[in-house]
């Protein structure tokens, strides 16, 4: 799973900064800097993010182009 | 066309049929009941037997957005439960026809004594700015016709539109004839066909528009206009006149019965769409030096009609659900001497 | 290319991002009722989503098929006429804690006793989310709200008994619980007769903050530690979330 990667993609019109994903995040791969949420291009595709986001404004593309969860 | 023997809530549920109502949900209440038990077992209608008015009137709306034609019946009590919702049916343009059996209020009042003391209700009884279409017959005749009308109405203003009767008229047993008159159908697409949103909130095109007093002028100037222009279609009233009188009586529902009784002394004037009020009254009010309202209730449609004519307007009023001529007479009396 | 987030074609894309808070759970209960058409294929032409009024009660407007937004408490008796009127229509009911065992709680007992074949979907934040953190029927004893300052006295409502009272399917889950919430959600459509599944949800402006949490996600975590799903149970605990059907 730890070679896995992840493209994220994030609406910045949606966010509304509530900070769940930077929470949720197992390999923190967000912060919020200066009002915006930054990805850090850690991501293991774990979808945690893209599920518990409560605006829909994550998007995580896998390399492998599937996106069925795991974990 | 047939001849039959009816009661007045009776002729209001066959009416209800013959518009093509398909859906009725109501709470038992005297003296509405009757219009409740007619319609169950009517293979026509779904009859909806509710835990309150306040979810019949939203059973029907409900029903009447999914597209059939509702209705649904009650007396004061339960008339007061709906108010919020109907002010909800004019947001939200649902068709739909209430019926009103009035009685003697406030509150439980007197349960069996004929009323018309939901005049204002009916006009004001919910909140915010609407403009409600409000018949009100005064035989059992006019109950089946009107309540036809009703629907129509309903359907071309898509708005509820009341029927108001009171216990005397909804409890009076007459022969009628049961004409085919003609029935509008509905225009609106049902629900489940699109994406629309019907909301109670101030909205444009299915979108809430809560901080917008633009967009609130507009949809209540909307309002007002199409309840205006439908009304115009029913411009109905009776008109008695005496060319040797000088006074205009004013009645309606069970008291303009009582009020032929005095169409020797005077000239009477029925409305019969008592909102909005028939334009009507103001020609024929030229001609009389002194207008009486005579209702069941402490000059509710007399501070209408003042308001209407801007003068004054005299009052005989008849409490307690006993319509008893002498006491009428004795009214008049005092007013001719200026008591 | 980016991936589509399929099951967004139940909602009007345009109006978002909803006006709810950040943080709010009530995103999520939306992304999962869609998840759950989805699932299901629900056709849009055919189904109408209701709801009341409450932050919860935004819900219907953001679907992208016919929906109604009624007044506050009424949303099951207007669902009940929509179906009986027209029985093809699956007809779904999302709305607040406050807006459907408190207001609008003698519908929900009678309609559960007709057992109208409508789906509810009950946003339980606990709260009255919209009207400032007010207590609700279900905020739970001791919680600390607007008008429970010293903590809230009044048992909450049991809706599980309710519902199973009338022999209704009755279902519980939380924000939290995703695969779980969405399964809930999923069998309660799938159910004919009246369906009702209670998420618990975060309310964080006007519940959480109050009572000490300091985001949604510290809310979220209080639902994984405080519940527990039991599968094979006809009657669940205060603090066990499944399926009873
Ligand atoms: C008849 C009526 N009373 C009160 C209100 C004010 N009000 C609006 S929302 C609400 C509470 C909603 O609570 P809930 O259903 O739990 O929704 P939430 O905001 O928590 O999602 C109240 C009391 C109203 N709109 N109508
Ligand atoms: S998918 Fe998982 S690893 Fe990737 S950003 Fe989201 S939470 Fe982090
Ligand atoms: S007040 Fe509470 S329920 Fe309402 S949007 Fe904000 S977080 Fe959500
Ligand atoms: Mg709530």
């Amino acid at each position: 799973m730890a070679k896995k990667k992840g493209t994220v993609h994030i609406d910045h019109n949606r966010c509304k900064l509530c900070g769940i994903c930077v929470s949720i995040c197992p390999v923190q791969n967000y912060k919020i800097n200066q009002h915006k949420l930054k990805e850090l291009g850690k991501c293991i595709a774990c979808m945690q993010c893209e599920r518990y986001c409560p605006d829909m404004a994550l998007i995580i593309d896998t390399k492998d182009g599937k996106d069925t969860p795991t974990g | 066309m047939a001849k039959i023997l009816l009661q007045g809530n009776q002729a209001i549920a066959l009416a209800a049929i013959k518009a093509g109502m398909k859906f009725f949900a109501g709470y038992p209440i005297t003296p509405a009941s009757e219009i409740l038990h007619e319609l169950t077992n009517k293979k026509e209608v779904k009859v909806l037997q509710m835990e309150d008015e306040i979810a019949s009137v939203n059973a029907i709306i409900g029903a009447s957005l999914a597209g059939v034609k509702s209705m649904t019946a009650t007396s004061g009590p339960g008339f007061s439960l709906m108010q919020e919702s109907i002010g909800y049916a004019h947001m939200m343009e649902v068709p739909l026809v209430i019926v009103n059996v009035q009685r003697v209020g406030p509150s439980t009042g007197m349960p069996t004594f004929p009323a018309q003391g939901d005049i204002l209700q009916c006009k004001y009884g919910s909140h915010g700015d609407y403009f409600p279409i409000v018949f009100y017959p005064n035989s059992v005749d006019e109950l089946y016709k009107y309540t036809i009308t009703a629907f129509n109405a309903a359907e071309e203003s898509l708005s509820p539109v009341i029927l108001l009767s009171d216990g005397y008229v909804g409890h009076l047993y007459e022969t009628i004839e049961t004409v085919d008159y003609p029935v509008s159908e509905r225009a609106m697409a049902p629900l489940g066909t699109s994406n629309r949103h019907f909301t109670g909130l101030t909205h444009e095109d299915s979108k809430p528009a809560t901080s917008n007093p633009e967009v609130h002028k507009k949809l209540i100037k909307h309002l007002e206009t199409k309840q205006k222009k439908v009304s115009k279609k029913y411009n109905d009233y009776e008109y008695i006149e005496n060319n040797s009188s000088d006074t205009l009586l004013i009645a309606y529902g069970a008291m303009s019965r009582a009020s032929y009784n005095f169409k020797d002394d005077y000239s009477i004037f029925r409305p019969i769409r008592i909102f909005p009020i028939v334009e009507k009254i103001k020609e024929i009010a030229k001609k009389y030096k002194e207008i009486i309202v005579m209702e069941m209730n402490t000059g509710q449609y007399k501070s209408e009609v003042e308001k209407l004519l801007h003068r004054e307007v005299k009052l005989v009023p008849i409490l307690g659900g006993k319509i008893d001529l002498q006491d009428i007479w004795g009214g008049l009396r005092r007013l001719k001497r200026g008591k | 290319m980016t991936r589509k987030l399929t099951y967004l074609n139940y909602l009007k894309q345009d109006l978002l991002p909803t006006q709810w808070c950040p943080g709010c759970g009530n995103g999520i209960v939306l992304k999962l009722a869609c998840q759950s058409l989805e699932e299901l294929n629900f056709p849009k032409k055919g189904t109408v989503v209701v709801s009341g009024i409450g932050c919860a009660g935004r819900s219907a407007g953001f679907f992208n098929l016919d929906s109604v937004h009624t007044a506050h408490g009424r949303a099951i008796p207007v669902a009940e006429g929509i179906k009986l009127a027209n029985e093809k229509l699956n007809v779904i009911v999302i709305s607040g804690d406050g807006d459907l065992l408190g207001i609008g709680g003698n519908h929900l007992l009678h309609a559960s006793r007709r057992n109208t074949d409508i789906s509810i979907i009950c946003i339980a934040n606990a709260i009255y989310g919209m009207t400032g953190g007010q207590y609700s029927p279900t905020t739970e004893l001791g919680s600390k709200t607007l008008t429970t300052p010293s903590g809230n006295t009044d048992t909450p409502i049991d809706v599980q008994a309710l519902i199973k009272a009338h022999n209704c399917f009755y279902a519980r889950s939380t924000t939290y619980h995703l695969k779980h919430a969405m399964k809930c959600m999923v069998e309660a459509l799938k159910h004919r007769g009246l369906s009702f599944a209670e998420i618990k949800t975060q309310c964080i402006t006007n519940d959480g903050r109050r009572r000490g949490f300091k985001n949604g996600y510290e809310m979220l975590m209080y639902y994984k530690d405080n519940y527990k799903i039991n599968n094979n149970s006809n009657e669940l605990k205060h603090n066990e979330i499944g399926i009873v059907g």
